[in-house]
């Protein structure tokens, strides 16, 4: 068998290693069981139907992420930053949800969901409605990353 | 043979790495260029469609144009930009400024979110015109002194007859009220006046020991009397409930004032901007901005307008006061409340209108003679954020669409019914300040409330529009605002924010909570 020069193992783990850090840019695959609530518990517990549970805890995933990254780009934007205090960031759940889901409510099929993404958020937000800092929008952009994948994980480990 | 293709080989591999990292490195580069200039919009996963909800369907009273709005938010970049922008319009309350511009032809109706907000307020009661307004009324008998210096009893005046206003004029009156009131009637007498005064039991008078409800007073307690400048024991009380009883008020054309008693002033100024406050802090609170809503005390805007707003030490007992002071008192001060307030020199309580008080006041300044800026500090909670000058009906519905109400002051005068679209003819003349709280486009005008109550008649279009108000065509708003006297309100600070319920965002909300008046 022919020994490969160290040059060209080299040179391939250099291209296999920058091919992986940019993969890593994309949503990756979902791991293990992340911390936070257990939302397989709560998509399972309450639908009959498991291809209809998946969707939902799919959509709810990306929900979740989706106002995480709205949060964040809006962090970004410096003194042009709209969000500016914890009651506009709960308007823009509740708005996001309400055209995401043109009206209705996770709360229909899954009446557990709320109390159990209440209780995790309450625990990293705390109740107060008042102006938001750098840090307290970095909380909410990673408790909502958190539920994100929480949910995301459902969706896949629904059986 | 073999050696060369190896070094062959070997060439085209660096020359793939060397390509490879280069693209890496651009890639790389364009994305930090993107991130220090404008910031990214962050990727987003693709929707999955999510069949077994009904997408399409929407929820009854859930205004359609907000599909326009928010259309596609989710999966584009632009769509995030919008609504972040709406999110800004709706959420954030966006200054008012010379860049105002009107969005749509739709209506608004501002009052929509008073009236919700004063549900919320006093649990089971309507938000009425002039509620605040008609806590001081006179009874029957009570003489109000005309023209040629004869007095008259009050319920005898006439439309058109002619009073003495505070300031010595002779002034018409334009506007006559009744009410039937049920409570108590006091009448007291001060040792040195041969005039007695009865009042409704909420009636505040001057004592030495500061404000007091007519009703709570003692033959101990002194009193002033203005028609003779002097403190004066109280010689007699006496209190008699009444049901039904009716009471009395009139308006008097220009100056809005008369000499009843020794007592009355009616304030249009602070009235136009107290209820822009009022609507504007509704509408805050209809879309969550604050956990609380509560109306300002008319009497803090006209005394500060016409004492600290001006720089005065004292402004006197001549009636009046405009705009653009009383825009001034409201950003560098701020409001007062309907509220009791414990003050170092005893309770002022601000719950029901006084319009002795107010009088009291606008010579000096909110709080009173021996008040030294302690109710200015607490003015100074809840200032204004912005008041801003409105020339042009253009001008007026932009604001309100953005949730600003106008208080304009102008000379124009209009007739006492309305036609069949719910608009009031412009007739006569009026130095009148009033407040624009609405703007449709079927016939382009602005709806504009009256602090006068029950003035009027006529169709309402819609049919929930405040009594006293009535709808102003565009020419004429354009010729009432002109004057440069007219101010949108926005923003209002010192407000406690709501608490959050993190358990509730994903449970179903009725849409229009959050919308502040866009019509059905």
């Amino acid at each position: 068998m022919q020994q490969r020069p160290p040059w060209l193992l080299a040179a391939v783990g250099v291209a296999v290693f920058f091919l992986l850090s940019t993969r890593n840019e994309q949503p990756g695959p979902l791991g293990p069981k992340p911390d936070g609530p257990d939302l397989v518990a709560v998509f399972r517990a309450t639908s009959e139907d498991k291809a209809t549970a998946r969707k939902d805890a799919l959509s709810f995933g990306v929900l979740c992420e989706a106002i995480a990254s709205m949060i964040e780009y809006d962090g970004r934007r410096g003194e042009q930053a709209r969000l500016l205090t914890a009651s506009q960031l709960d308007d823009l759940r509740r708005w996001s949800r309400e055209y995401y889901l043109r009206g209705q409510s996770y709360n229909t099929r899954y009446p557990q969901l709320g109390e159990v993404a209440g209780a995790f958020l309450d625990s990293k937000l705390g109740t107060a409605g008042g102006p938001i800092d750098d840090s307290c929008r970095t909380r909410w952009i990673e408790a909502y990353r958190q539920l994100a994948k929480c949910s995301l994980y459902a969706a896949e480990n629904l059986e | 043979m073999e050696n060369e293709q190896k070094s062959n080989a070997k060439v085209a591999l660096v020359v793939f790495i060397i390509v490879f990292l280069s693209v890496f490195v651009l890639i790389n580069a364009l994305q930090t260029k993107n991130t220090n200039d404008t910031p990214a919009i962050p990727p987003l996963r693709p929707i999955p469609t999510i069949p077994d909800y009904d997408r399409d369907a929407v929820q009854p009273g859930r205004p359609d144009d907000i599909d326009k709005q928010f259309q596609g938010w989710v999966p584009d970049p632009e769509g995030t930009r919008e609504f972040l922008r709406e999110l800004g319009n709706r959420a954030q309350l966006l200054q008012a400024g010379p860049d105002l511009i009107v969005r749509d032809n739709e209506p608004t109706y501002l009052y929509r979110a008073l009236y919700k907000a004063y549900e919320s307020y006093r649990p089971g009661q309507k938000w009425i015109v002039g509620r605040q307004g008609i806590g001081d009324c006179f009874v029957k008998g009570t003489l109000v002194t005309m023209f040629d210096g004869t007095s008259k009893p009050i319920e005898s005046i006439l439309l058109g007859d002619c009073v003495i206003s505070h300031i010595g004029a002779i002034r018409k009156v334009e506007n006559i009220f009744e009410r039937s009131y049920t409570g108590q009637l006091v009448t007291i007498r001060a040792e040195h006046s041969e005039k007695a005064v009865t009042a409704t039991v909420e009636h505040k008078f001057v004592t030495q020991a500061g404000w007091k409800a007519i009703g709570q007073l003692t033959t101990s307690d002194f009193v002033y009397l203005p028609d003779k400048e002097q403190w004066s024991v109280l010689a007699s009380i006496q209190r008699k409930y009444v049901v039904n009883e009716p009471v009395y008020d009139i308006t008097v054309a220009e100056d809005h004032s008369f000499i009843a008693n020794g007592y009355g002033v009616h304030n249009c100024v602070s009235w136009a901007f107290g209820h822009g406050a009022d609507i504007h802090l509704a509408v805050m609170y209809t879309l969550g901005d604050t956990a609380e809503w509560k109306p300002a005390a008319t009497e803090a805007i006209y005394g500060g307008s016409r004492v600290e707003a001006r720089g005065r030490k004292t402004g006197g007992y001549v009636d009046g006061s405009y705009g653009g002071a009383a825009a001034r008192w409201l950003v560098n001060w701020g409001a007062l409340f309907r509220l009791p307030y414990q003050t170092p020199n005893g309770l002022i309580d601000l719950t029901q209108y006084s319009a002795s008080r107010a009088k009291d006041w606008g010579n000096y300044g909110c709080g009173g003679k021996d008040d030294n800026g302690y109710l200015d500090a607490q003015a100074k909670r809840h200032p204004i954020r912005d008041v801003t000058l409105v020339k042009t009906f253009r001008e007026a519905a932009a604001a309100i669409q953005s949730g600003y109400p106008v208080a304009v002051c102008s000379n124009q005068g209009f007739s006492k019914t309305r036609d069949e679209q719910g608009f009031a003819r412009p007739v006569g003349s009026w130095a009148h300040a009033m407040c624009f709280i609405g703007v449709r486009f079927d016939r382009p005008g602005l709806l504009c409330l009256n602090s006068w109550s029950n003035w009027n008649s006529g169709p309402k279009y819609p049919a929930d529009m405040p009594d006293g108000s009535f709808w102003v065509d565009a020419k004429v708003c354009d010729s009432m605002l002109g004057r440069g006297d007219s101010f949108a309100i926005s923003g209002y600070d010192g407000f406690p924010y709501r608490e959050l319920r993190h358990d509730q965002w994903v449970l179903n909300i009725r849409y229009v909570d959050h919308l502040y008046a866009i019509a059905p």
